[in-house]
């Protein structure tokens, strides 16, 4: 299978000479060696190799079918969801190969953060929606949680459009607003590294192009992998491009 | 050319003339049967009738105490009920996920238990509790009994809407690093509450009117009060009331109490009924707004 990646020679917005350097010399955050999947006989995709330095975006573009987001699944171990799958290779992540079996399962996802193509908000207040993990994964006081939930919300560029009404259902926000939500709530978590799965897919120009300034804000702390069929934005954002 | 015109004439008109029908009947049936005890009932519907204690033998005097052992019963068969349904509620969508074989195997024994004559549970309770523990008429056999023939209602209430839940919210919840108890506890559970509520209800409506199970376990025809132990505490209920009443043909003043209680017992019913609607819409806008 083809797997190139593309080193892009343009800076992006968020590159200061600092983060270049940083781009350029620091080790790679996840290293992913000959990494196959199938599910009984069907093999989705095999051989793949790549890495993601931190903060710097990897984009994964390629055909519908060809397996980007069952990849994105297998990098926080999703794809164990799947009794068929079948997973060979390595994706190493602070020096662990993740495929493992004794890997904290619950800890990785927590630690790699995923944003789905379609957002996916649970039936309750925004407040809560954003705090969905946080809260869960650690001991929170009222003061903290506070605290985190206004930072996530103006990291996924929200808190001006939500702060009054964090109390109302997260339903009744539109779908680049949930898109944005779903962002937060991840970012809440704290996460290493953030999974993209076409985030933009289901949004109409103008909010994709808010979310992508977004992601550019966000590519400067964050490891992110951006699963993507248009070329164009792939470009726009991404540092290194892998072709599937 | 006219034949198949015909048809779908017949098709067009037909179907749905049925179906009109069909609906008409039902809600027919159901107003008849509800005029029918109102009229009959309302006679006796007074603040005597359901403040006083049963005398001559339930001929006169009111049913107090047939509707606090009937609240009793209830409650005990909610409270017995809700444990086991949640049980295998949980242990269906978790531990038997990967395993077709054993999930049919429960969802066909909660079928067959749900189609099981009512009073086959009265004679496992006798059986198990009046003559293993000894334990004589007992409010708690009763509820026990009542709590595990509505099991597979509100089991499998619980479990259909269990199984609606959407798989991108499983996926996002343990996406965020979530366990799988976590996960159980705040996406499974809250999106099977509607259906554990609905379940039990519409359950509790059915036990509150059987009699066959609590005539052999836990109801007497008069001579119980409230009752102040386990073992050989049996309680007057509304169901049994009104089964020995209405075959005390030839005396007008018990066959009016007959009807009084079946009033006094449907609008419980109503209520509950009542109860579990408000509460579904209740948890269904929390789902959705």
């Amino acid at each position: 299978m083809e797997n190139i990646i593309d080193i892009l020679p343009a800076p992006r917005k968020c590159m200061t000479e600092l983060r270049k350097e940083k781009l350029n010399g620091s080790t790679p955050m996840l290293e992913v060696n000959e990494l196959s999947v199938s599910f009984e006989e069907n093999i989705i995709f095999e051989g793949l190799s790549f890495h993601l330095k931190p903060a710097s975006m990897l984009g994964i573009l390629g055909p519908s079918g060809r397996g980007k987001s069952t990849l994105l699944r297998c990098l926080n171990r999703l794809i164990d969801l799947s009794p068929n799958a079948k997973v060979t290779g390595s994706i190493r992540f602070r020096g662990k190969n993740i495929l493992e079996s004794k890997v904290d399962l619950d800890r990785l996802r927590s630690e790699i953060g995923i944003v789905f193509q379609q957002p996916v908000v649970f039936p309750t207040t925004i407040a809560k929606n954003v705090l969905f993990g946080a809260k869960r994964l650690q001991r929170l006081s009222r003061h903290e949680q506070a605290r985190l939930l206004e930072s996530a919300l103006r990291d996924a560029a929200l808190w001006d459009q939500v702060k009054d009404r964090l109390h109302e259902s997260a339903n009744r926000l539109s779908v680049g607003q949930q898109q944005r939500l779903c962002l937060a709530r991840t970012l809440a978590t704290q996460p290493d590294i953030i999974l993209l799965d076409e985030p933009t897919s289901a949004l109409d120009k103008k909010t994709a192009r808010e979310i992508e300034q977004l992601l550019l804000r966000l590519k400067c702390r964050y490891g992110i992998i951006l699963v993507t069929h248009d070329e164009e934005q792939a470009r726009r954002l991404c540092d290194e491009i892998l072709r599937i | 050319m006219t034949y198949t015109r015909t048809f779908r004439n017949l098709v067009k008109y037909g179907v749905p003339a049925v179906c009109w029908a069909a609906g008409l009947i039902a809600v027919l049936l159901i107003l008849a049967l509800l005029s029918v005890i109102f009229l009959k009932g309302y006679h006796s519907l007074e603040p005597g009738f359901v403040l006083e204690e049963s005398r001559e033998a339930g001929a006169s005097g009111g049913i107090r105490y047939q509707i606090i052992g009937t609240l009793i019963l209830v409650l005990t068969t909610a409270a017995a009920a809700i444990p086991v349904s949640l049980a295998i509620g949980i242990t269906r969508v978790s531990v038997l996920k990967h395993s077709s074989l054993l999930r049919h195997v429960v969802d066909g024994g909660l079928q067959m238990l749900n189609s099981m004559p009512s009073i086959l549970f009265g004679v496992l309770g006798f059986m198990l509790f009046t003559q293993h523990f000894g334990w004589g008429k007992s409010w708690l056999a009763g509820g026990i009994i009542l709590g595990l023939m509505i099991v597979p209602i509100v089991s499998l209430a619980f479990v259909n809407h269990l199984l609606s839940l959407p798989p991108n919210r499983l996926e996002a919840a343990y996406g965020l690093g979530l366990s799988p108890q976590q996960v159980l506890v705040s996406v499974w559970l809250p999106h099977g509450w509607p259906g554990l509520v609905s379940g039990l209800f519409l359950g509790l409506a059915r036990a509150m009117g059987e009699t066959a199970p609590i005539l052999f376990v836990a109801a007497v025809f008069s001579g119980a009060g409230m009752p102040l132990g386990i073992t050989d505490s049996p309680v007057l209920a509304l169901p049994y009331h009104i089964f020995v009443m209405a075959q005390d043909s030839f005396d007008s003043r018990a066959q009016a109490n007959a009807w009084g209680t079946a009033l006094v017992l449907v609008m419980l019913v109503l209520a509950f009924n009542g109860v579990a609607y408000t509460l579904r819409m209740k948890l269904h806008y929390g789902e959705h707004h």
